[in-house]
């Protein structure tokens, strides 16, 4: 999880978008303790309403709990429901892959000759 | 509850107006920024909440009552600035004034946090550099944990590393114990992320009072060719405008939809957030121009 | 509530503040009148009746106005503000201070002055070369020691309230003052009609009587001194 100050995104946002990340990274775990608003708050050095607010919006869509007395925990499905909520954020990316592509003169199909040619070395498994 | 209301607050030196005509209402326990260019009316405006000023016009209230000379609510209120603390005694001695002072200052940790920015107690105030100036005037105002604790400049002097410990420092201590705060500053990017609400002032007057949300998302950054972005310029409200040849950057408060920006960026406009920062600077931008026509001149 | 005993509080640490800068005070009068008693017992042979007190009381009457002028300063309040306190408290502090200190340096002086009888009765008894005149009597002791604390309480008084408002209001204190002093020096029916003014309140009274006029005429200055403080800004 990390914050841009000058993203377009608030940082209540970013930061509901880097807990997303961490859960879809498996860095948090389904079931598991999320941060709480303090520890963000301490983390990056932000009001902790402001990390509220981030850690809310999950909470309403379901993707965070409340657990009385023990704080914010991972709902199950977590994932899922991450993933099929920024699905269209792909194609918005790949929209500027294009634009950008546009620029430097490339085609759509060597560009899928590029996207089919990138290579992400294997993962670890932990 | 409100910890701060001004109505129509004026205040007049001889003929200079400092502060013309704000009215603002602050809540309890939040961290606000106040940010205005130097000569905005940001001391005035917080020696008026600490009660050394009288309002010429208009009126005053924290906590429910007029600060000036109400030693009630001015027990309450703790002012930090550059001329504070300035007496002819060792430090050890103001420490013991403001353990005198107030029933909850936290001396033991004073002390501590003294230590650890190699401050001695031992000695006079004039004798520490700027910075540690700041950092024992700040160090004070912090631990007496007053409701309403004014910062002014508290980062004026300090370098890079002090200001990113400032910043935690603050942040801790207002999580344990909430409080009313107001940090003053022209310089805002370090203590950006402290913020819940800004107020920019500009001349003695109120510009906006926002969540720091609002503001980090107020304005755009146009960049790309004149042709395309003049035709924007008429219809947008342009808080910057700069250009290079056949380029064209302009700031524009962003009012604009979310359609609208795929359809500018489709056509090559490169779009980015203002940033806090930016939106204040210009926001209380002089006019036209700028320094460097000046000096071109 | 937090503010319960605020005005105590305040009192408390603005009395603290106010003995720490007086302790730096007193060294300075401490070590004054030291060094002029010393300097006068070695240069001259014979003491007469009461250097010390002499020199103490000069003393008074010129370090007291400097520290009314430093105490109504705005700089000085400014630190004093830097901690709650309220004007009222303030006024209140320097009163008690205009009370106090001359109390403490002229009892200062008189221990000098026990120090310096002690040692012209050690010089007379070894030394053939030394005279020393008894002029003071217990009784005439104890009423000069009253009216000097009298009048110092009010020369302290006058200066602080002059100086109280002279911060506050520089321009129309200094017309005033300067009016009111070409007045005295050019013009003689003013200044003999000023003069026996004056006369009319210190010729001759009984020391009970001087006394009387004088407080009476400090609780004015003091009334006179309060109103620009508590309607003074901290700037």
């Amino acid at each position: 999880m990390k914050l841009n100050p000058t993203d377009m995104k608030p940082i209540y946002v970013q930061i509901a978008e880097g807990i997303e990340d961490d859960i879809l990274n498996g860095v948090l775990e389904e079931g598991s303790e999320c941060y709480s608003q303090y520890q963000i708050s301490r983390m990056f050095n932000i009001n902790p309403a402001t990390a509220a607010k981030g850690i809310n919006i999950l909470v309403q869509e379901g993707i965070l709990y409340k657990v009385r007395g023990l704080g914010m925990h991972v709902s199950k499905g977590a994932k899922t429901m991450i993933r099929r909520k920024r699905h269209p954020d792909i194609a918005e990316s790949a929209r500027k892959l294009v634009l950008d592509a546009e620029k430097l003169g490339i085609g759509r199909d060597e560009l899928i000759k590029i996207i089919r040619d990138v290579t992400i070395p294997e993962k670890e498994d932990k | 509850m409100n910890a701060v209301i001004l109505q129509d607050l004026v205040k007049r030196f001889g003929k200079k107006k400092a502060l013309d005509g704000i009215s603002l209402e602050l809540q309890e326990n939040r961290i606000v920024g106040l940010i205005g260019r130097n000569g905005a009316g940001k001391t005035t405006l917080l020696r008026t909440l600490a009660g050394f000023l009288r309002p010429t016009v208009g009126s005053v209230l924290v906590f429910g009552q007029n600060p000036f000379d109400n030693i009630r609510v001015l027990s309450d209120i703790v002012l930090m600035d550059d001329e504070r603390y300035t007496d002819n005694s060792d430090l050890r001695v103001l420490i013991d004034r403001a353990a005198l002072s107030w029933s909850q200052f936290d001396k033991a940790m004073a002390l501590k946090l003294l230590d650890y920015f190699n401050i001695p107690v031992k000695t006079k105030i004039k004798k520490l550099s700027k910075g540690m100036k700041t950092l024992f005037s700040l160090v004070i105002a912090l631990l007496s944990r007053c409701p309403l604790t004014l910062l002014d400049e508290p980062t004026l002097g300090l370098d890079a590393a002090h200001r990113k410990e400032i910043s935690s420092l603050l942040l801790k201590d207002y999580v344990n114990y909430p409080r009313t705060i107001i940090v003053s500053s022209h310089l805002i990017s370090e203590l950006e992320g402290l913020m819940e609400q800004v107020v920019l002032i500009d001349n003695g007057r109120l510009v906006f009072h926002k969540t720091i949300e609002d503001v980090q998302s107020y304005a755009l950054y146009l960049t790309g060719r004149r042709s395309i972005l003049e035709e924007q310029e008429g219809r947008r409200r342009v808080i910057y405008k700069e250009s290079m040849g056949e380029m064209l950057v302009l700031g524009v408060v962003n009012d604009l939809s979310a359609e609208e920006l795929r359809r500018l960026e489709s056509s090559g406009i490169e779009i980015s957030a203002m940033g806090v920062q930016d939106v204040c600077v210009n926001m209380t931008r002089q006019d036209e121009g700028g320094v460097l026509d000046v000096v071109s001149k | 509530m937090l503010s319960q005993n605020s005005r105590l509080r305040a009192m408390k640490s603005l009395l603290y503040s106010y003995y720490t800068d007086f302790t730096t005070f007193y060294c300075i009068y401490l070590g004054i009148i030291t060094g002029l008693c010393l300097t006068k017992f070695i240069f001259s042979s014979s003491a007469s009746g009461s250097s010390a007190l002499t020199v103490g009381m000069v003393n008074c009457f010129i370090l007291l106005p400097i520290a009314m002028a430093a105490i109504t300063s705005n700089s000085e309040l400014l630190k004093k503000f830097s901690f709650p306190v309220d004007r009222d408290l303030v006024a209140l502090s320097h009163i008690m201070l205009i009370l106090l200190l001359p109390l403490i340096m002229l009892l200062t002086s008189c221990i000098f002055y026990l120090l310096e009888i002690l040692a012209s009765e050690l010089l007379m008894a070894t030394s053939d070369n030394f005279f020393y005149s008894w002029l003071v009597t217990r009784g005439s002791f104890l009423a000069g020691f009253a009216v000097s604390y009298i009048v110092i309480v009010a020369v302290t008084a006058l200066s602080w309230m002059f100086f109280a408002w002279f911060y506050r209001y520089k321009v129309i204190v200094s017309v005033v003052t300067g009016t009111f002093a070409l007045a005295l020096i050019y013009f003689s029916e003013f200044r003999e009609a000023f003069l026996s003014l004056v006369g009319k309140v210190f010729v001759n009274p009984s020391p009970g009587l001087l006394s009387l006029k004088l407080g009476t005429i400090t609780l004015v200055l003091f009334a006179l001194g309060y109103i620009p403080i508590k309607r003074m800004e901290v700037k």
